[in-house]
């Protein structure tokens, strides 16, 4: 047992899945403390979605460990992890795929409270409808399907259900590229509430630098399904070292900074 | 859904199969009242053609047997044994499959290997082959149909669920702490079920015809009126009344028609959307 003020401890993670010649995830180790802002960066195809898909237990690693509050998360099986989920929760990049298409908003946000046992039966609607507000969501949504919803208002329940169960760590992968700007913006300001009102560690994936500054300290690139670079986000972007930071540098001194006007 | 049941509304051959179909639902459903006459008890009225006597608008057979009584019994037969053979092959057939997508490895193995099984023998001789060996009667007939038609729900929603279980909102709905058997239930059947609703016409308009073809080789209930079994009477006097093979036969092809026109009427309503012609 290492560090006890580490939340997520990864070391040499991979994955290959059965009849693919090269690992999409290969060798990869990081840890985060409770609360860290930490962005995971990299180009299409770098393994990064599937990273957060190993570290959140929704694909099945092939080699390497993962710890979660000192505990060893790929031991966990059946009941024990179901259980265990609550506290490490993930926001998908499409949100209309990552809502179950017949069932109404206000059941799949009742969900995560039903399962994880936080909330009695009587009360899971007004909580629901909490939820709600807490994203900026008008409570009555509760009774609608998810393709009533615009793409913005439809990643807000997803966030909204994934902080139900107040985790201790959120993934967000990709949260905001199927949105347009005006809506990424509301969503970087909500981000930025939940932060400061429950403190979660989160790992927010993007393949796009100029969002990296707004919603993380530190921040990590992938490359080939490897972490070619680890550290503080101004001296990657200021001073990157390995080839795939320069080359997402680069390409994102075209863009706008974060903040600043758009061309 | 509702988009699907306007394409559906909009498709003139499955709207007429529709009003086929609950047509000849509501006469089977209303024989006691509509036409109270037994249709097993004869009469001296022997071989009476259609449109002759009132009290026998579709006239009698050899027995003096009323054929319009007779017939509406027989749609009850059909349809009985059509719903429930269909409603068992897809609740086995679709428990099977449901079980063998999730479980993959050995279950998944040993499930598929088995519908195989069943499917190599031609539905009809294992059905036949079944009801010989279970004897005549209204459950060995749904049972051998059932047993001929699971195969085929158990290979669709095997397929749709290995679709959907790497679905995002699958995946969502299992970080959200649900428990296997509530994901099976709450988020991949329901999505799972649409293409298997064509399907089930497919199979209940098969297992009208299996149905009238065990009666027919006198391998149907012995107590119930079947159009298989009053085609087969009706054989030996084809010639000189040929109305006592024909109702029944045009019975049956009416009701396979309804079945069928609804089913092509849902695939096309349900099927993924395709570009405008």
């Amino acid at each position: 047992m290492k560090d006890e003020g580490f939340l997520l401890e990864v070391a040499g993670l991979g994955y290959r899945p059965p009849g693919v010649a090269r690992p999409i995830v290969e060798e990869v180790s990081f840890a985060l403390r409770p609360g860290d802002r930490v962005a995971l960066v990299g180009a299409s195809g770098a393994g990064k979605s599937t990273l957060a898909r190993l570290i959140v237990r929704l694909l099945e690693p092939t080699s390497g460990s993962i710890r979660f509050r000192g505990r060893d998360l790929l031991a966990a099986r059946g009941e024990a992890l179901r259980r265990m989920r609550a506290e490490f929760q993930i926001v998908f990049q499409d949100p209309l795929a990552a809502l179950g298409p017949r069932r109404k908003i206000g059941a799949q946000l009742a969900d995560p409270l039903r399962a994880f046992g936080l909330v009695p039966r009587r009360e899971l609607r007004a909580r629901v409808a909490q939820l709600l507000k807490e994203v900026g969501l008008d409570p009555a949504l509760a009774g609608r399907f998810p393709h009533e919803l615009s793409g913005g208002q439809r990643q807000r329940v997803a966030i909204a259900r994934a902080l139900a169960s107040r985790p201790r760590l959120l993934i967000l992968d990709e949260p905001f590229s199927a949105l347009d700007l005006s809506v990424r913006a509301q969503l970087l300001n909500l981000l930025e509430r939940i932060r400061t009102a429950h403190a979660p560690a989160t790992l927010f994936v993007t393949h796009d630098l100029a969002v990296v500054r707004a919603v993380a300290d530190r921040v990590l690139v992938m490359d080939g399904g490897r972490i070619v670079e680890d550290g503080p986000v101004d001296d990657v972007l200021a001073r990157p070292r390995a080839e795939a930071s320069r080359v997402l540098v680069r390409a994102a001194l075209h863009l706008p900074r974060p903040g600043g006007t758009s061309p | 859904m509702s988009e699907a049941v306007f394409r559906f509304a909009r498709e003139p051959a499955a709207c007429a199969g529709l009003v086929l179909l609950f047509l000849l639902l509501a006469l089977a459903l209303s024989a006691p009242l509509l036409w109270p006459l037994d249709p097993e008890a004869p009469s001296p009225a022997i071989l009476l053609p259609p449109f002759v006597e009132a009290a026998h608008p579709l006239g009698t057979d050899r027995l003096g047997r009323d054929l319009l009584a007779r017939l509406l019994a027989g749609a009850r037969t059909s349809l009985l044994v059509a719903a429930a053979a269909t409603a068992a092959a897809l609740l086995a057939g679709g428990a099977i499959g449901l079980l063998a997508g999730f479980s993959g490895g050995f279950v998944d193995e040993l499930a598929m290997r088995l519908a195989e099984a069943f499917q190599v023998v031609p539905g009809f001789l294992l059905a036949l082959a079944l009801v010989s060996v279970a004897g005549p009667g209204l459950g060995s007939t749904v049972a051998a149909i059932a047993a001929a038609s699971w195969p085929a729900p158990a290979r669709l929603l095997r397929a749709e669920v290995l679709k959907l279980r790497r679905a995002d909102f699958v995946l969502a709905a299992i970080a959200a702490g649900l428990s296997r058997p509530e994901v099976a239930l709450k988020e991949v059947l329901p999505n799972a079920l649409p293409p298997v609703l064509p399907l089930a016409a497919l199979l209940a308009a098969a297992a009208i015809l299996v149905e009238a073809a065990l009666a027919f080789l006198g391998l149907g209930d012995p107590n119930r009126p079947s159009w298989g079994a009053m085609i087969a009477e009706g054989r030996a006097v084809l010639v000189s009344a040929p109305w006592l093979a024909l109702l029944p036969g045009a019975a049956l092809v009416l009701s396979v028609l309804a079945v069928n026109l609804v089913g092509e009427g849902l695939a096309e309503a349900l099927a993924p959307r395709r570009a405008a012609a």
